[in-house]
């Protein structure tokens, strides 16, 4: 049954007071009946209803703080004038920009000689690999053939993916799962002709945070999961 | 590309306080404080990143992270790991957890309007109904409810600008 659209207005804003506590008691019920037959109601409670939990973590005084007249707005948290100056911290990034540069010069100089013996004077580029940290590999019978490495970086971690035998249409995707069951996706791409796929994806999450990584296909069908977090695969 | 050391002095200038505030509670001076902060920035200014979020919910992060891996490297010992050691690791985590969503709250309720933040104090902080809180605030009672509901829909917005998930 359709709800009027001003009944709806109505009880839609109710959502707040049922969040944090201040609903009467009819409205409540009227308020959860509604929820029955409203997704949109649902939804914002659902992006809504954890708030409480996490207003719990500052306290009534400190709250009280933040509205008060000499400070209103101002977040009631460390005192402008205390500082100890910008001078020894400057010192301190002036240190590793030098050994920063020191570690990139001897790393500039080790690959060019590398690069030299390997494929300079072939006329190919050589490059140095990185050996992943983690490594995976999916072969089926009949479906993919997949070789997944996880590389750690300071900023995430690099996923190295070679596949075979993948859906020919369609955008595929490379999604992370982590431990608190978010999403983040790494990769995606079109898939080619003869099912084969040569990709690098990115993600801030450490390898350490991953519970599952999984290829999904252009419908968003996971064709493969791989799991860091428990370092079994399956598809 | 590391930050330039013009925007790394604002960085100190704009967040050394409240990083201070924060450190200060997990470390046993204020020079050691002092030290996280630094080391926080540093960080920042060594991976450059781009913040979608705000600067400060990064730079807490961040120095969450230097306080964390602080106290691992105090408990290391070399020759043996009694399950206490991992224990201690596992609290201490907990705790600069907790802290590190007081602050960034503090910071995602001082963002809201006052009208706002009243309202969620009247409601659930002081438990008002809306009737009460209405007589508190001298407001009707259906503008307590608007602006409950306005009120989270503000929060939730801070809060997903500052990165911080529910």
């Amino acid at each position: 049954m359709s709800e009027e659209p001003t009944e709806h207005a109505r009880l839609h804003h109710l959502v707040g007071a049922y969040v944090l506590g201040g609903i009467e008691l009819n409205e409540r019920h009227l308020f959860e009946q509604h929820l029955d037959t409203c997704t949109q109601c649902l939804e914002e409670l659902s992006s809504l209803q954890n708030l409480p939990k996490l207003l719990d973590a500052v306290s009534l005084e400190d709250t009280l703080a933040l509205v008060s007249p000499g400070n209103a707005g101002v977040p009631a948290f460390g005192n402008p004038g205390d500082e100890t100056g910008t001078g020894p911290l400057m010192r301190k990034l002036s240190k590793r920009r030098r050994n920063s540069r020191r570690r990139s010069a001897a790393f500039v100089s080790g690959a060019a000689a590398l690069f030299l013996a390997v494929g300079y004077l072939t006329g190919s580029a050589a490059q140095v690999p990185v050996k992943p940290e983690l490594n995976f590999t999916i072969s089926t019978a009949s479906g993919p053939q997949i070789q997944l490495g996880l590389i750690r970086k300071a900023w995430g971690t690099e996923l190295a993916l070679e596949g075979n035998g993948l859906p020919e249409q369609g955008v595929l995707s490379l999604w992370i799962k982590d431990r608190s069951g978010r999403y983040d996706r790494a990769a995606s791409w079109n898939a080619t002709a003869l099912g084969r796929a040569d990709v690098v994806g990115a993600t801030p999450m450490a390898i350490q945070e991953m519970l599952d990584i999984e290829i999904r296909d252009g419908g968003g069908k996971t064709i493969a999961i791989m799991s860091p977090g428990t370092q079994n695969q399956a598809s | 590309m590391p930050l330039d050391e013009q925007t790394v002095e604002e960085i100190y200038r704009d967040h050394a306080p409240a990083l201070r505030r924060f450190a200060v509670g997990f470390t046993a001076s204020r020079a050691q404080a002092e030290d996280v902060v630094q080391e926080t920035i540093l960080r920042t200014w060594q991976q450059a990143p781009k913040i979608t979020t705000s600067m400060r919910s990064y730079l807490f992060r961040t120095a969450r992270n230097v306080i964390i891996d602080n106290f691992r490297r105090q408990q290391r010992r070399p020759h043996q790991v009694h399950s206490a050691d991992v224990e201690q690791v596992s609290v201490a985590v907990e705790n600069v957890d907790r802290l590190l969503t007081k602050v960034l709250m503090e910071e995602a309720l001082a963002r809201l309007s006052v009208d706002h933040r009243n309202v969620i104090i009247a409601l659930h902080y002081r438990r008002y109904t809306a009737v009460e809180a209405a007589v508190q605030l001298s407001v009707p009672v259906g503008t307590v409810k608007s602006r409950a509901f306005y009120a989270l829909k503000a929060l939730r917005s801070v809060l997903d600008e500052m990165g911080v998930e529910a």
